[in-house]
C-alpha cells in the first residue's frame, strides 16, 4: 500500500510547506490581476457609465457581450493577446519554480530560501524536461488523433454511415489514449526527482531511469497518479456545481463567489503539491 | 432514350387519372400547374426514368406562345453552369463529392408533346436569361407548336430521363440514401401585366443560383415512384398507395395546392407517426436518431400551435419532417411543400437548439415561400427574412426569450438576440442592401441580410406600431397574398395600410420613410446618450443695471439651489427613427419623451429639485436594427457590481487556465 502512504503524505506535506503553497498561489494571483487591469478598464471605459452592466448582473446576456465585442471588440482583442502573453509568463514562472519544488520535497528543506536557490540550479534542466515531454505529449496525442481520423474515415460526415462511428472510436480510443498519456505524465514527475537527485546538466539520465522506475514500479505509481488525478475530479466537479449556486447579482455574491472561486485555485495549486510529494515519498521509498 | 416497359405500362394509367388532374379538396389556389408523374428510381445506375403529364391553364389575359422550363439537375452537369461557377460556400464539399465517381447530373426531355400531338422537342432550346452564361442549361424554352388562348389550357406529354447527382447541396443521393428536390422538369411562371409589378407579361424563370431557389405555381400532383423493395419513401402531400410490384413497390403521392414536389427514399428510414389537430406528423429519422422524436414532435406541435394563433391553421393534411443521416447533411435544413428536413446529431449537446432552429424555421417556410409563393430568388428577404422573424417569435415563445438558441454551461442565448449578434457581427454589414437578387451578393451578405436584416428590420416595425399591430400587418399581409404571388411593393402596401388606419398621427406620411432606410439603403443605426450634466442654479451674479450695484457671484451648495440638469443625445448612425427617451431623477421620477431622432444632436433640459441619475434611449429596446445597446444608456454614477461580476469571472477563468497549463510541466 504504498501509494496510500505516499498519497497520505503528498497531503501532510502540503501542509508542511504552507509558505510555499501560499507563495504559488500568490504569484498566481499576482498575474491574474495584471491581466485583469486592462480588462477592468475597458469595461469601465465601455460598459462602465451604460444601465447594461446592471444588466448582466441577471446573468449571463448575449446582448451585451455581443454588442460589446461588435462594437468595441479590437481592444478586447489586445486584452486577451495581453492575456495570452501574461498565460507565457506563468507558464515558464512554474517551470522555475518546479525545480524549487521538486529540491524542496526531496530533500526535506522547507525554508524559502532553499526553495529560490534551488529554483534558479534547475530552471533550464527543468525548461529542457517540459519541452521534451511537451513534444512527447503531442506526439502521442498526434498519433491517436491520426487514428481516429483513419478509424473515423477522416470525420468527413459524408463518407460516414452512421454519426455513431464518430463517437464509437472516441470510446475505444480515449481510454487507450489515457493509458499512454497517464504514464508519460507519471515519467515526467518521476524525472523531475531523479534531475534533482542526480544534480546531472543532461537530464537523458535521468528520464531514462525514471522510465526504469517506472516500469519497476507500475502499479503503485500509476494508483498514486489515478488518485491525484480522482482527486482533481472531485475538486473540479465541486467548484463546478457549488458555484452554480452562487448568486452573483449583488456585491455580496460577486464578493461570496469570488472568494470560493480562490478557495478553487488554492486547492487546484494545492493538488500539484499533494501530487508531487506523493511523488517524492514513493521514489524514496522505491528507489 | 430508356424508356423501360414499365413506363409504357403506366402511361395508359396516367392519362386515366389526368381526366381527375385537380379534383379531391376545395381548391385554395388558382392551380396553374399541375403535374401527373410516374417515375422509376434505378439504384443501380443512379438514375430517373420519368413520364410527365402537364397540365398548364393560361389565367391570364395573353396569349402564350411559348413556355419555360426549370431543368435544376443541369447545374451539376459540368464546371460551367452558372452554379458550379459561383457556388461559393458549397465549392469545397461539392467538389470533393464530385470527385468520387464522376456525380454529375444532368436531364434530358426525350419526347414533350402538346394536346393536339405536336412534337416539340425540335424547337425547344436552352436560354441564359440571367446572366447569358452558354453553358448553363437550367433553363429551356419551349416554342408552343399551337399558342394558349387566355382562359385556356394546355396539356403536355413529356418523357424525361435525369441522372441524380451525389451529394451536392439541397439534393443527390449519398449511400442508399436519396434527397430528391428541385429533380423533375418544372414550369417557371408566367405573370401578367401587373403581377409583382410586371410591366408587361413575361415568363419569370430564373437560371438555378447557388442561392435561392423557390418561385412556381400553384397546382396539384400526382407522382408515383418506383422503387426497389425495402426502400421508405417519404414525400410531399400525403401517401396514397403502396403497392407491390414484382421486385419492385410502386409509392404513390397526391398534393393539392403546392408549389412544389419534393420526396427522399431509403431503406433505413424509421417512420414515427404523430398528429396535430387533424394533422398528420410524419417523422422520419435513422434508427440511431430515433430517439429525438419527442424533441422533434414537440417543436413541431408548438410551431403549428403558434402559427395557427397568429396567421392560419396549416391548411394541408400532412406534414413529413426529415432527419437525414449524417451522410445526407448537404440537405439537413431544407423546406419543400409539406415536406422539411431538419438535422438532429446526437453529438451536438441538448443544449444547443439546432434541431429545434431548423425544424422551426423550415416550417415556417409553409406559411413564407410555400403559401404566400412570394420570389426567393428575386426577394429572398420575402421568405427567409418573414421566416426568420417568425422563426425567433416561435422559438422565443417555446423555449423563452433567453434561451432559445443556446442553453448550455451557464450560456444563455435567444433566438432574437441571436440573429441579431449575427448580423452586426459580420465584417461588414453594409455589405448590400435588402432589396437585391439572390445572386447579386456578389461579394457575400445574402444570409445575413436576407436573413437576419429583415428580421431585425421586422421586428424594428413591430417596436414602432406595437406587437397588435404588427400582428395585423403580417396577418392581412398572408390572408390578402396567400397562394398567390406577392412582391415587396405588396407587402410594404399592406405595412400603409395597416398603418394608415392605426397609428395616422404618429406616421401621417406613410412609412415609404421607413422601407427607403432598411430595405433600400446599407446604412445602420445608433443612437447614443451623449453626457448628462446637473448645474445647480446660481443666483445672478453681475452689472444688470448700471446704476445697482453689482451683484455678487454666490457659490450654492446641494439642497440650497435648484438644478438645471441637461441630457444631449446623438445620432450616430444615418438611420432616422422616432425614439422613446427614459429621464430618471434623484427622487425617483421617470421623465418619457419621444424624440423624432433626426438631429444629429438632441438635448432636454429641466430645471428643479432633483437631478438626473440616468438616461436611456430607447429603453424597451423597440428600435431592433440599433446596433449598439451598450451607449443607448448613461448613468452619472457607474454602477460597479456589473463590472466587477465579469472581472471576477474574467481573473478566476484565467487562473484556473494558469494552473492547468502548469499541470503540463
Amino acid at each position: 500500500m504504498s501509494f496510500l502512504k505516499a498519497y497520505i503524505f503528498g497531503w501532510q506535506n502540503l501542509f508542511g510547506n504552507l509558505k510555499l503553497w501560499l507563495s504559488l498561489y500568490l504569484i498566481n494571483l499576482g498575474f491574474a490581476l495584471i491581466a485583469s487591469f486592462g480588462l477592468s478598464s475597458y469595461l469601465n471605459s465601455t460598459i462602465g457609465d451604460s444601465l447594461v452592466s446592471a444588466e448582466g448582473l441577471a446573468g449571463f446576456s448575449y446582448t451585451i457581450v455581443g454588442d460589446l465585442l461588435n462594437n468595441y471588440g479590437e481592444s478586447f482583442g489586445v486584452i486577451l493577446n495581453q492575456s495570452i502573453g501574461i498565460l507565457i509568463i506563468y507558464f515558464c514562472i512554474s517551470i522555475f519554480t518546479t525545480g524549487g519544488i521538486a529540491s524542496v520535497f526531496l530533500q526535506e528543506k522547507r525554508d524559502m530560501g532553499s526553495f529560490w536557490a534551488a529554483c534558479g540550479t534547475y530552471f533550464w534542466r527543468m525548461l529542457r524536461l517540459t519541452v521534451y515531454f511537451l513534444i512527447l505529449s503531442a506526439g502521442v496525442l498526434g498519433i491517436f488523433f491520426f487514428l481516429y481520423r483513419k478509424f473515423a474515415l477522416d470525420m468527413f460526415p459524408f463518407q460516414l454511415e452512421e454519426e455513431s462511428i464518430l463517437s464509437k472510436y472516441l470510446y475505444i480510443l480515449l481510454p487507450i489514449y489515457f493509458f499512454f498519456a497517464s504514464l508519460i505524465f507519471t515519467i515526467q514527475d518521476y524525472s523531475k526527482f531523479h534531475i534533482v537527485q542526480n544534480s546531472q546538466w543532461l537530464i537523458a539520465g535521468p528520464i531514462f531511469k525514471s522510465i526504469a522506475f517506472t516500469i519497476r514500479n507500475y502499479i503503485p505509481c500509476i494508483i498514486l497518479f489515478l488518485l491525484n488525478f480522482s482527486t482533481f475530479l472531485i475538486v473540479y466537479l465541486a467548484y463546478y456545481f457549488i458555484s452554480d449556486y452562487i448568486p452573483t447579482s449583488s456585491f455580496s455574491g460577486i464578493l461570496l463567489f469570488f472568494i470560493f472561486s480562490q478557495f478553487f485555485i488554492l486547492m487546484r495549486i494545492a493538488l500539484k503539491l499533494i501530487n508531487l510529494g506523493g511523488v517524492s515519498y514513493l521514489y524514496r521509498m522505491k528507489r | 432514350m430508356r424508356l423501360t416497359a414499365y413506363t409504357l405500362s403506366v402511361f395508359t394509367i396516367v392519362l386515366l387519372s389526368l381526366i381527375d388532374l385537380t379534383a379531391k379538396g376545395d381548391p385554395l389556389s388558382d392551380r396553374i400547374a399541375n403535374y401527373n408523374m410516374v417515375i422509376e428510381l434505378d439504384t443501380a445506375t443512379k438514375r430517373l426514368d420519368a413520364f410527365s403529364e402537364i397540365l398548364w391553364k393560361n389565367l391570364s389575359t395573353d396569349t402564350i406562345t411559348k413556355l419555360q422550363f426549370h431543368l435544376y439537375y443541369n447545374a451539376f452537369k459540368n464546371t460551367e453552369s452558372t452554379f458550379m461557377l459561383k457556388r461559393d460556400m458549397f465549392a469545397d464539399m461539392m467538389d470533393g463529392g464530385l470527385q468520387n465517381d464522376c456525380k454529375w447530373s444532368w436531364t434530358e426531355i426525350t419526347s414533350l408533346t402538346d394536346t393536339a400531338g405536336n412534337e416539340l422537342t425540335n424547337e425547344m432550346h436552352f436560354i441564359a436569361p440571367d446572366d447569358g452564361n452558354p453553358n448553363d442549361q437550367t433553363v429551356l424554352e419551349v416554342p408552343l407548336a399551337i399558342a394558349v388562348l387566355p382562359g385556356e389550357q394546355i396539356e403536355l406529354k413529356m418523357k424525361w430521363e435525369a441522372k441524380i447527382p451525389g451529394t451536392m447541396p439541397r439534393t443527390g443521393h449519398n449511400k442508399d440514401f436519396y434527397f430528391m428536390v428541385q429533380w423533375f422538369p418544372k414550369l417557371g411562371v408566367y405573370e401578367a401585366e401587373g403581377v409583382r409589378n410586371a410591366p408587361a407579361g413575361r415568363w419569370n424563370c430564373h437560371q438555378y443560383h447557388s442561392k435561392g431557389e423557390y418561385y412556381a405555381d400553384f397546382g396539384v400532383y400526382d407522382v408515383a415512384i418506383k422503387v426497389p423493395k425495402g426502400f421508405k419513401l417519404g414525400g410531399s402531400g400525403e401517401l396514397v398507395s403502396m403497392k407491390e410490384e414484382g421486385e419492385m413497390n410502386v409509392w404513390k403521392f397526391h398534393a393539392e395546392d403546392i408549389i412544389d414536389f419534393a420526396w427522399t427514399a431509403s431503406p433505413h428510414f424509421e417512420i414515427q407517426k404523430n398528429e396535430w389537430e387533424g394533422v398528420k406528423i410524419n417523422l422520419f429519422t435513422y434508427p440511431e436518431h430515433a430517439y429525438l422524436a419527442d424533441r422533434y414532435l414537440n417543436t413541431i406541435k408548438s410551431a403549428l400551435s403558434y402559427m395557427s394563433e397568429h396567421l392560419m391553421k396549416y391548411p394541408y393534411p400532412e406534414l413529413t419532417i426529415v432527419n437525414p443521416p449524417i451522410h445526407g447533411m448537404y440537405s439537413g435544413a431544407m423546406e419543400y411543400p409539406t415536406l422539411i428536413t431538419a438535422m438532429g446529431l446526437s453529438s451536438i449537446p441538448k443544449g444547443i437548439k439546432i434541431l429545434e432552429t431548423l425544424t422551426v424555421h423550415e416550417f415556417i417556410h409553409q406559411y413564407f415561400m410555400q403559401m404566400v409563393a412570394s420570389h426567393e430568388v428575386e426577394e429572398p428577404w420575402m421568405d427567409e427574412g418573414f421566416t426568420t422573424f417568425y422563426e425567433g417569435r416561435v422559438l422565443d415563445n417555446y423555449m423563452g426569450e433567453q434561451n432559445s438558441t443556446i442553453d448550455l454551461l451557464g450560456i444563455n442565448v435567444g433566438n432574437k438576440e441571436y440573429n441579431r449578434i449575427e448580423f452586426f457581427g459580420e465584417s461588414n454589414p453594409k455589405i448590400a442592401s435588402n432589396n437585391r437578387r439572390s445572386w447579386q451578393f456578389k461579394h457575400g451578405g445574402y444570409g445575413p441580410v436576407s436573413y437576419n436584416k429583415t428580421a431585425i428590420w421586422l421586428n424594428t416595425l413591430e417596436g414602432l406600431v406595437g406587437i397588435e399591430s404588427m400582428d395585423e400587418i403580417m396577418h392581412t399581409y398572408f390572408h390578402r397574398w396567400k397562394f398567390k404571388h406577392p412582391c415587396g411593393a405588396n407587402f410594404e402596401e399592406v405595412v400603409d395600410e395597416v398603418v394608415a388606419k392605426n397609428h395616422s398621427a404618429q406616421f401621417e406620411n406613410g412609412m415609404k420613410w421607413f422601407f427607403d432606410q432598411v430595405l433600400r439603403s446599407t446604412e445602420t443605426c445608433d443612437y447614443t446618450v451623449a453626457s448628462i450634466s446637473n448645474e445647480l442654479i446660481r443666483p445672478k451674479a453681475g452689472f444688470f443695471k448700471l446704476d445697482e450695484n453689482c451683484l455678487p457671484l454666490k457659490n450654492v451648495k446641494d439642497g440650497e439651489a435648484q438644478v438645471k440638469s441637461t441630457v444631449i443625445l446623438n445620432r450616430l448612425g444615418e438611420l432616422k427613427f422616432p425614439v422613446d427617451v427614459a429621464i430618471h431623477f434623484s427622487n425617483g421620477e421617470t421623465i418619457n419623451k419621444i424624440w423624432d431622432g433626426i438631429d444629429r444632436s438632441f438635448d432636454y433640459s429641466f430645471e428643479g429639485d432633483y437631478k438626473i441619475t440616468s438616461v436611456e434611449i430607447d429603453p424597451e429596446r423597440k428600435i431592433y436594427i440599433d446596433k449598439n445597446f451598450i451607449n443607448n444608456s448613461k448613468v452619472v454614477k457607474p454602477e460597479q457590481n456589473g463590472i466587477r461580476k465579469y472581472l471576477v469571472h474574467f481573473m478566476t477563468s484565467l487562473q484556473s487556465i494558469m494552473t492547468n497549463i502548469s499541470a503540463f510541466i
